[in-house]
């Protein structure tokens, strides 16, 4: 006769001795859910949430320093190769016509906000259109400023989402006006939100900050004056002026390019081999040439995943494994405290692999059971994280991905303990005590 | 204490014996590791020595408007300096380009005059006034004058900068060169900076240098106030910054506020840290206490036949914690061993201080300390077992 | 002191959730130093629980029980282990050594609760294993012998710490005719040497060889040889 259903699902549960299970559970639970826990805010550091379409995107990067004088050496990628470049550099680079779009971009604090009110901190982005369609930038509202308007560095801006809910609540802003800098700029376009983690654009300080609220034509750097408020790598004495910088070495401008095929990466790295950056620092320090680093490479010449998670990942990998080995022991005990009914059932006729079998099946299910008791654990940590990172704002959460594989690590880790516990449970003669020895 | 039997009683257990003793070399590796990196974040989650951060405000302006093209920094600088000194709750104020706290954008390369090719990135902090005072900064010897707008040719070092450019000698009236300046700088005197400590960004050192340039549109004031500024003193400050240059945006921290913020990951790492550190003994405990329990359970007519052969009470309980603590002991070498050999290969990406002897020991004896501890409940239960169950049958 | 073991109306009773059984009801037994002892009963009459009041195992629910001399009733945990430890020496049917020790560990246990210098120690070790002739078989694990050396090493275990009461629980119980011959002979040559010895059996053969019979029935004494047939020589035959 059939027993029914839910008697039959008995056979993964635990059994009389819920306290010893109870620890099973919680104690594979608490290792699953730091291993997969860390392993999902490593991927979220490191930029595993970039979206397909940077695949071709390149970081364009100058031989700025000769390579025993680069103090940063043991750092990067290529000793000597620096993403920060200059003005003329950049211009210069522009002129080549290998790559399918180029971006180059500089970030800048301005003040300002809407005419009537007083001026706050706007953090802008100087510009091309090719940036919006680089880094898949779309938009909410309006559309992107023209050629013509972008030549001529006209005052328009596009601003993000965020920044159109607190000064216009949230309607359609195309076409109102705001005041940067004393000066009146018409809003063309209104972003939809924005937000890939790291800032893969522009690693050049600061990783996890929200992407600036302002986006203005590259032209409007110079008309603007705007200060650079990234990084300025600076070679040679500090230029007075504003001029005086965009003519000068000194670096703050980040260039990426698209290239489409392996012949187009091919022709452009020839190009940056022959290419020589303006000269106006010291003699010692001249040197020639470049190089265009992939999306990948510029994320881990960046040091992206941080180091921090990685330390976590390794002690958490650890910490998994001393849980396993906890659980080996756990199950042993389980098992061999009713061997009795082993010995018994073998005596009565069942097959080795008839009790290796049914030892397994209760480690899926407690298997199971730690796998679904990891995912608010690991969800716990990662909001325990958020809470003592927060300039990482709020960037880790549970996905679904996490989830299965809580689920799957459990049931496997669960199977790979379980293996000794139910082969030596199997290997039981019918009614002979074993001890553990 | 019956060490031998006991010793040769558990090479016969092997499977009891290597769980625990692999369990517990794991949770050493982790502890001696995350206890290691703790260390290091810990020390740059600290507020920097040798600085008096009691009633050190730091005034940030942000100028904007087109008006902004044409500052002169210089002469605006000692105008809001001279405001500033004006208020009776000010003792002294200083400026500077950027407070040197945590991460700092601006690296430049400087290197010593006679050997130009040893190149040492740092990051320079413009500064104008009675900016010692207003950082607290505590141990400074031979700055400079505070003549502000005089084109000065001294930079303030910190030590660990001169040790780096002139090991093992007085560098004061030594000559170095930074990349943005065309001419050679003297070192007019050493300070104890607001260094975080150094690992923790890839660029430790500071180089302090009168004047602020003339290009910049964001900078701050330190002060060093009388008391606690209240609501109208704060009040009173904008009022009259704002006043002598509108177009601009004014903010007050406190010193210690700013270095807490730039704390702020290194602050994250410790916790994180501890709460590993925390769940990896609670884990380790559990095993503990759950295979000496089962340990028990098994040897359950075992313990009656030793009562019935005249053993005490204690007499178990110290058989189980000696089972134990001869368990636990190979598994804490394994993991020393192991934690060595895992902090070799971290070297390798980032130099951190190992641990003292001191803290080893003092760890792993906590390691100890705890197993037994694990091992109590169990032990005590065992010793509950009566003589009697010698007879009944297993 | 005459008498080794005085019980006076001895009550045991053992709960299992809702049931009550009465193992010892008011059984009174007073034996003499030197005395051999054969109990002998069906099974449920309590013969067992007899040994463990005896053998300070289980503590009595009323009645009184003196020891050599010592009034045990109100003894605390310590003392009874200590009175276990130097006094009284335990057969058990199942042999009951401690499977992970060697032969030598397992009959040094005792001794070493008893606090004794390790040279003190290996003599009586010796001494005992040799008395049972298993001297060779010093490092050898209980898994390694058989049922009737198991219970050799057993005695000798008792032998090591000269007690002055040996209880025996069915120590012929599971072996084989030869083999319980011996170890009955080793008994006897034990009790030639003035031990007392209280031994429960189901084996006529076996009872026959002591020199006082007692029945239980119920958890009360009958048949009390309240004077006993005058003892043998010492090499008297059989």
């Amino acid at each position: 006769m059939n027993a029914p259903h839910w008697q039959r699902l008995r056979r993964f549960l635990p059994g009389r001795h819920w306290p010893l299970s109870a620890m099973v559970v919680a104690g594979l639970g608490l290792g699953v859910s730091v291993l997969v826990g860390f392993a999902a805010m490593q991927q979220t550091l490191g930029g595993q949430d970039i979206p397909a379409h940077a695949d071709g995107l390149y970081s364009v990067q100058l031989r700025s320093i000769p390579v025993e004088s680069d103090p940063l050496r043991a750092w990067r990628l290529e000793p000597g190769l620096v993403d920060v470049l200059s003005y003329p550099d950049v211009t210069a680079l522009l002129k080549s016509t290998i790559p399918e779009l180029q971006a180059p971009s500089v970030a800048a604090q301005l003040y300002g906000g809407l005419p009537s009110m007083p001026a706050m901190p706007l953090k802008a982005r100087f510009c091309t259109q090719d940036f919006f369609s680089m880094f898949g930038v779309r938009l909410m509202y309006g559309g992107l400023w023209t050629s013509d308007q972008e030549h001529a560095g006209a005052d328009v801006v596009i601003i993000s989402q965020r920044l159109n809910q607190d000064l216009f609540g949230g309607r359609n802003s195309v076409g109102q006006w705001l005041e940067i800098e004393g000066r009146m700029m018409r809003v063309v376009g209104v972003m939809a939100p924005f937000q890939p983690v790291p800032r893969y654009y522009d690693l050049s300080f600061r990783f996890f900050e929200t992407a600036e609220p302002v986006m203005v034509p590259l032209a409007l750097f110079r008309t603007l004056r705007a200060p650079p408020s990234e990084i300025v790598l600076a070679w040679q004495p500090h230029p007075e002026g504003h001029e005086a910088l965009l003519a000068s070495s000194n670096g703050f401008m980040q260039l990426w390019v698209r290239l489409p095929s392996a012949q187009h990466v091919e022709n452009y790295r020839a190009f940056l081999a022959a290419f020589r950056p303006h000269a106006a620092r010291p003699e010692w320090m001249l040197t020639k040439g470049g190089n265009i680093l992939s999306l990948a490479d510029y994320l881990a010449s960046k040091g992206v995943p941080p180091r921090e998670s990685t330390t976590m990942v390794v002690l958490s990998a650890l910490f998994g494994t001393a849980c396993a080995i906890n659980l080996v022991g756990f199950l042993l005990a389980r098992f061999l405290s009713h061997s009795k009914e082993v010995e018994i059932r073998r005596a009565l006729g069942a097959t080795r692999w008839s009790i290796f079998f049914r030892h397994i099946r209760q480690c899926l299910g407690l298997g199971l059971l730690g796998g679904l008791l990891s995912i608010p654990m690991a969800g716990g940590l990662m909001a325990a994280c958020n809470r003592l990172f927060p300039v990482l704002s709020n960037i880790f959460h549970m996905t679904a991905q996490a989830a299965v594989g809580a689920v799957g690590t459990a049931l496997l880790l669960s199977i790979l303990a379980g293996f000794y516990p139910s082969l030596m449970m199997s290997r039981l003669r019918p009614a002979q005590r074993i001890k553990l020895q | 204490m019956h060490l031998l039997p006991i010793l040769k009683a558990i090479s016969r257990r092997k499977v009891s014996a290597t769980l625990i003793g692999l369990e517990v070399a794991f949770s050493v590796v982790i502890l001696l590791n995350a206890l290691t990196m703790s260390k290091f974040y810990a020390s740059a989650a600290l507020p920097p020595p040798h600085v008096d951060w009691t009633n050190r405000w730091v005034v940030t302006v942000g100028h904007h408007g087109p008006a902004r093209l044409g500052l002169d920094v210089a002469a605006r600088a000692n105008q809001d300096l001279e405001f500033l000194r004006s208020l009776p709750w000010v003792h002294h104020a200083g400026a500077v380009s950027v407070v040197p706290l945590g991460e700092m954008r601006s690296v430049v390369a400087l290197w010593s005059a006679e050997r130009p090719g040893d190149v040492v990135t740092a990051r320079v902090v413009e500064a104008l006034g009675d900016f010692q005072q207003g950082l607290g900064m505590q141990r400074v010897e031979a700055f400079p004058g505070q003549n502000a707008g005089k084109e000065q040719r001294g930079v303030l070092v910190s030590r660990a900068l001169s040790e780096r450019l002139f090991p093992g000698r007085d560098s004061l009236g030594q000559h170095l060169q930074l990349s943005t300046s065309a001419e050679h700088l003297a070192v007019a005197g050493l300070v104890d900076p607001l260094e975080q400590y150094p690992g923790l960004s890839h660029v430790g050192h500071v180089v302090f240098r009168a004047g602020l340039p003339g290009d910049l549109t964001q900078w701050s004031y330190v002060l060093h106030t009388r008391h606690a500024p209240l609501g109208q003193d704060w009040q009173d400050l904008q009022r009259g910054m704002t006043s002598l240059y509108p177009h601009r945006v004014i903010r007050e921290e406190a010193l210690q506020a700013v270095a807490h913020t730039a704390g702020g990951i290194a602050r994250g790492m410790v916790a994180v840290l501890l709460l590993v550190m925390g769940l990896v003994l609670l884990v380790s405990c559990l095993g503990v206490v759950s295979i000496t329990s089962f340990s028990v359970a098994e040897r359950t007519q075992q313990i009656g036949i030793r009562r019935a052969l005249g053993a005490t009470r204690g007499d178990i309980v110290r058989l189980f914690l000696t089972e134990n603590l001869l368990l636990i002991i190979p598994g804490m070498v394994l993991g020393s061993l192991g934690a060595l050999a895992l902090a070799r290969v971290q070297s390798q990406d980032l130099v951190v201080e190992p641990l003292s002897l001191l803290e080893w020991v003092l760890c792993l004896g906590l390691v100890s300390a705890l197993g037994q501890l694990s091992a109590l409940v169990p032990a005590l239960k065992a010793a509950q077992v009566p003589p009697v169950a010698a007879t009944r049958s297993p | 002191m005459v008498h080794m073991l005085r019980m006076t109306n001895i009550r045991k009773v053992y709960r299992a959730g809702m049931l009550e059984v009465h193992a010892l009801s008011g059984l009174t037994l007073h034996v003499r130093q030197g005395e051999f002892v054969s109990v002998m009963g069906p099974s449920g009459s309590g013969k067992t629980t007899l040994l463990n009041v005896a053998g300070l195992l289980d503590p009595p629910d009323s009645g009184e029980y003196v020891l050599g001399g010592l009034d045990v009733g109100r003894l605390s945990d310590s003392r009874m282990s200590r009175i276990r430890n130097q006094m009284v020496g335990f057969i058990f049917q199942s042999f009951n050594l401690i499977p992970e020790l060697s032969v030598f560990d397992n009959v040094e246990v005792p001794l070493r609760y008893r606090g004794l210098p390790a040279r003190e120690r290996r003599e009586r070790i010796e001494r005992a294993l040799e008395s049972v002739g298993l001297w060779s078989r010093l490092h050898h694990l209980p898994s390694q012998l058989s049922g009737g050396q198991q219970q050799r090493v057993a005695i000798a275990r008792v032998l090591a710490g000269s007690p002055q009461l040996i209880l025996a629980d069915e120590p012929t119980g599971n072996l084989d005719s030869y083999m319980a011959r011996q170890v009955m002979d080793l008994l006897e040559t034990i009790h030639g040497g003035g031990t007392t010895i209280v031994m429960v059996t189901h084996s006529h053969e076996c009872a026959a060889r002591a020199l006082r019979h007692i029945h239980l029935l119920d958890g009360r004494v009958v048949d009390l040889d309240e004077d006993p047939p005058p003892r043998l020589s010492r090499d008297g035959g059989r």
